[in-house]
């Protein structure tokens, strides 16, 4: 496992390189001088010029790319133009505001997404099962943006219950962030919910009609650990897929969520630094975004492991 | 990217649209706001004055960095004022310089030096790297200074080097005579910091801003917001609030609803159907004054078929500004502006109004087939995003009134800048907003050494109005004088065809009715205590 692990590692030198190159490539083909966004419309071509000169701009492609590489090894991001402050440590500061998101977005999600899906299976055709069924295609359909405006408008506009935006701090008190947390969450949970509903569904389907859960059941084993125990597990592989998937994607920042509700994590910063040509951010978050895609479908390729004995990865790709 | 911009636009509709029906259905009729007016009223029933609490503003854009010479954005600039001084400040109403760290200056004959006396009584807030000493001559010099040498967007232009007199008096010294050197010196980015703050934190001053202002900073919550809280040795009137907090709300929608569930007291900017939903609001205020931004379309001199200036008179005829002005600000927020200057400055002349031609279709056809092209041409009119409705209705006008097909090129702005500052577009829309004194509109936008910058786009050459603009800041300091030339050069540049005027901007700021004593200013600037004003709120 161990050596797996590291093998998987190294294997993220190349598809880092090849996120880097695209990445600087794409941040140096979007349209409009960095140096004229950045000094606004009074400027002189002369201040442009020179801004031009201070980022860098002037020199020929290739050393740029060799200048990039270089401070990559070395693990510097480079310095935001607009912050003036190094890449690494903007995203560091975000990501864990996008990471508390995330989870309490995830562990709602899974909360309600697969005990929904597992009654929606083994109630196949019930009342219940179309509810679930209806509900989770509207969640699927639901654009966050929309959902997240009619939240604030009931929650915190008509109600007064919960704050609109921000993200609060821990110096005005656990209760303040908590608060803070509650509607961006429950927007950012939807898609995943009702995704794990509608997989967590369709695979526990397919499980349930197999043989050893009949023999489970002929054992005489109660309803709640057949289901719950032996089908569930089995259940587990495509649930996974998907949620490696989505936690990827959450925690390379809630583009939208994070807009919405104006919560300081690496969404807001990739928009916010795309809209401003702040190309080193882009590049930065973008290649960070990339680590974490990488890492998380390993644990998610580890955990097949754990949950089903028969995948066996380091013959992956033998035979 | 371009999906989730789509998004953002169908999202910005849906939402208004349900803001305005829960308010509707809340039965909400309160009295339409105030529009600026009727504020002293309310301030004589308010009553006397409360110490505390704290006021959060809501900001449009996120602050990255406070430190004066790096920052680019007016939202930064407001939280800089709350925190530093300059030497001098506009009034509220911004019709004369006022003392501010500075009691009173004079101008050498020559107009090359300023010379200061310093207020006596300036302490800095307490920092980590000094513990709240007094200001002196010495701080003005390196802060001037380093604005002047070190400011990427040159917030201190032309300034030789700063003397420092006495204990208290310093003289600028500048490369050029120029009257408008105190209109900069009122720039966010020209306050007093001290060299130990600057120097001890580097790169992270902008984070830890330290000044002589009525407010300290407390916390700088990176993306989310900025925190200040009284400064105890504040030299000016003690302010009532014990603190503020400027809150970072990028999505228009959201921070009117941040107002009205209560999250912040103050939202700058509002907008479009915003302010709708803010007026509907019984707790809340909607304040409106024309501002210092206008909008107009160049219209270029040197190349095309506006080369011609009786094409340009006719595109200028063809043109429905009020129509157009209408159409864009729907739920308000502009009005029809005439002169390339907004009325908010002193050397506005609105006796020049009646000499802009009013739209005339017949007579502009007629004008286009004495310039040559009675059946119409094609040409190319260049925009930003924002602005793609003012070129829509442009555009349709110059179809239906010329024939004129002018095909819009909607670019994002480091390509607009580019491609208007070579002289490339044909025609194109943009805006312009500086500091009150004309010579940063009419100097930028129309003099001949500004060409191949974005002011002067179009190319326009006059040596008269050259001329002219030189010796309004060379000549005099006196601001009748300079008024009457720059009412001068309005008139030829007027004569010469080289914009049509469009919309001249609101500022609109929404708050809750609580809130006492918040000045809205044309410039957009934000002052929260000063000799004229201290925000209280009355709760």
């Amino acid at each position: 496992m161990l050596r797996l692990i590291l093998r998987r590692l190294v294997d993220l030198i190349p598809t880092l390189l090849v996120v880097a190159t695209t990445v600087f490539i794409i941040t140096r083909m979007i349209p409009g001088d960095p140096a004229a966004v950045l000094l606004g419309p009074q400027a002189s071509p002369d201040e442009i010029a020179k801004m031009r000169e201070s980022l860098g701009l002037n020199q020929p492609m290739y050393l740029q790319y060799i200048d990039f590489l270089g401070s990559l090894l070395q693990g510097d991001l480079g310095t935001s133009l607009g912050y003036h402050q190094p890449v690494l440590s903007l995203i560091l500061e975000r990501f864990p505001n996008t990471l508390l998101l995330s989870v309490c977005a995830l562990a709602i999600a899974l909360l309600i997404g697969i005990p929904a899906g597992i009654i929606s299976a083994t109630k196949q055709y019930s009342a219940w099962d179309y509810t679930v069924m209806i509900l989770s295609l509207v969640g699927v359909s639901m654009p966050i943006f929309w959902l997240g405006v009619m939240l604030v408008l009931y929650f915190s506009v008509h109600l007064g219950w919960l704050p609109a935006t921000g993200m609060g701090s821990l110096s005005e008190g656990f209760g303040s962030v908590i608060t803070h947390l509650v509607l961006p969450s429950i927007a950012l949970s939807t898609i995943p919910m009702a995704t794990f509903a509608r997989i967590t569904r369709s695979s526990m389907l397919e499980v349930i009609r197999q043989d050893y859960i009949k023999t489970a059941r002929a054992k005489g084993l109660r309803e709640f650990f057949v289901v719950w125990k032996h089908a569930l597990k089995n259940a587990m592989t495509p649930l996974l897929t998907v949620m490696g998937m989505q936690i990827s994607s959450m925690l390379g920042g809630a583009v939208l969520t994070e807009t919405i509700f104006s919560w300081p994590g690496m969404g807001r910063l990739v928009v916010d630094a795309i809209e401003n040509r702040d190309f080193v951010v882009v590049q930065g978050t973008v290649l960070f975004i990339a680590v974490i895609f990488v890492l998380i479908n390993l644990l998610v390729d580890i955990l097949y492991t754990v949950v089903n004995p028969r995948v066996n990865l380091s013959n992956k790709g033998e035979g | 990217m371009r999906k989730f911009l789509k998004g953002k636009a169908l999202f910005s509709a849906v939402t208004v649209v349900s803001m305005l029906a829960l308010a509707a259905c809340g039965g909400q009729s309160s009295a339409p706001a105030q529009d600026g007016k009727g504020t002293g009223q309310e301030q004589a029933a308010a009553g006397e004055p409360k110490d505390g609490g704290v006021l959060k503003i809501g900001l449009s854009s996120t602050a990255k960095t406070l430190d004066p010479i790096a920052y680019t954005g007016a939202y930064e600039s407001n939280i800089i004022r709350s925190i530093g001084d300059t030497l001098v400040r506009y009034s509220g109403d911004l019709s004369k310089i006022e003392p501010s760290l500075a009691t009173e200056w004079k101008v050498s004959d020559d107009m090359k030096v300023y010379t200061f006396k310093l207020r006596d009584n300036v302490y800095f807030q307490p920092g980590k790297y000094q513990d709240g000493r007094k200001m002196t001559a010495e701080d003005v010099k390196y802060s001037l200074e380093r604005s002047s040498k070190q400011s990427a967007l040159k917030r201190l232009r032309g300034v030789q080097s700063v003397e420092v007199i006495s204990e208290n008096e310093v003289a600028l010294h500048l490369e050029q005579p120029n009257a408008a050197l105190l209109a900069m010196l009122t720039d966010g980015g020209n306050i007093v910091v001290p060299r130990e703050e600057v120097e001890g934190w580097g790169d992270q001053f902008g984070q830890h801003l330290i000044g002589t202002g009525p407010f300290q900073m407390d916390k700088f919550n990176q993306d989310d917001s900025v925190a200040l809280k009284r400064a105890d040795k504040y030299w000016g009137p003690k302010p009532h609030l014990d603190g503020v907090e400027f809150k970072f709300i990028t999505d228009a929608n959201m921070m009117t609803n941040a107002l009205r569930s209560g999250d912040i007291d103050v939202v700058t900017d509002v907008k479009g159907q915003n302010r709708a939903v803010i007026e509907k609001d019984q707790n809340l205020n909607l304040q409106t004054k024309p501002g210092l931004s206008i909008e107009y379309m160049g219209l270029n001199q040197n190349e095309g078929p506006t080369k011609d200036k009786k094409v340009r008179e006719a595109i200028r005829m063809a043109v429905d500004v009020e129509g157009l002005v209408k159409g864009v600000f729907k739920w308000g927020g502009a009005e029809k502006s005439y002169l390339p200057l907004p009325k908010a400055s002193w050397g506005y002349d609105s006796s020049l109004e009646a000499s802009v031609p009013a739209f005339d279709p017949q007579k502009a056809k007629q004008l286009l087939a004495e310039g040559g092209y009675p059946d119409g041409f094609k040409t190319e009119l260049y925009v930003i995003a924002s602005r793609v409705p003012q070129a829509t209705i442009a555009a349709q006008q110059l179809k239906d009134n010329l024939n004129i097909d002018a095909e819009i090129k909607t670019v994002e702005w480091g390509t607009f800048s580019d491609v208007v500052a070579k002289g490339k577009a044909p025609l194109y829309i943009m805006g312009w907003s500086w500091y009150p004194d004309p010579d940063f509109f009419l100097y930028q936008m129309f003099h001949s050494k500004q060409i191949g910058s974005l002011g002067n786009g179009y190319g326009y050459n006059n040596p008269e109005v050259d001329k002219l603009l030189d010796r309004a800041t060379a000549e005099t300091t006196d601001e009748a004088k300079r008024k009457e030339m720059y009412g001068q050069v309005m008139k030829m540049i007027n004569d010469d065809v080289v914009h049509v005027e469009l919309g001249l901007l609101d500022v609109a700021t929404g708050m809750k009715k609580y809130v006492e004593d918040y000045q809205v200013r044309a410039d957009s600037s934000i002052f929260l205590v000063n000799e004229e004003t201290n925000v209280w709120l009355n709760k």
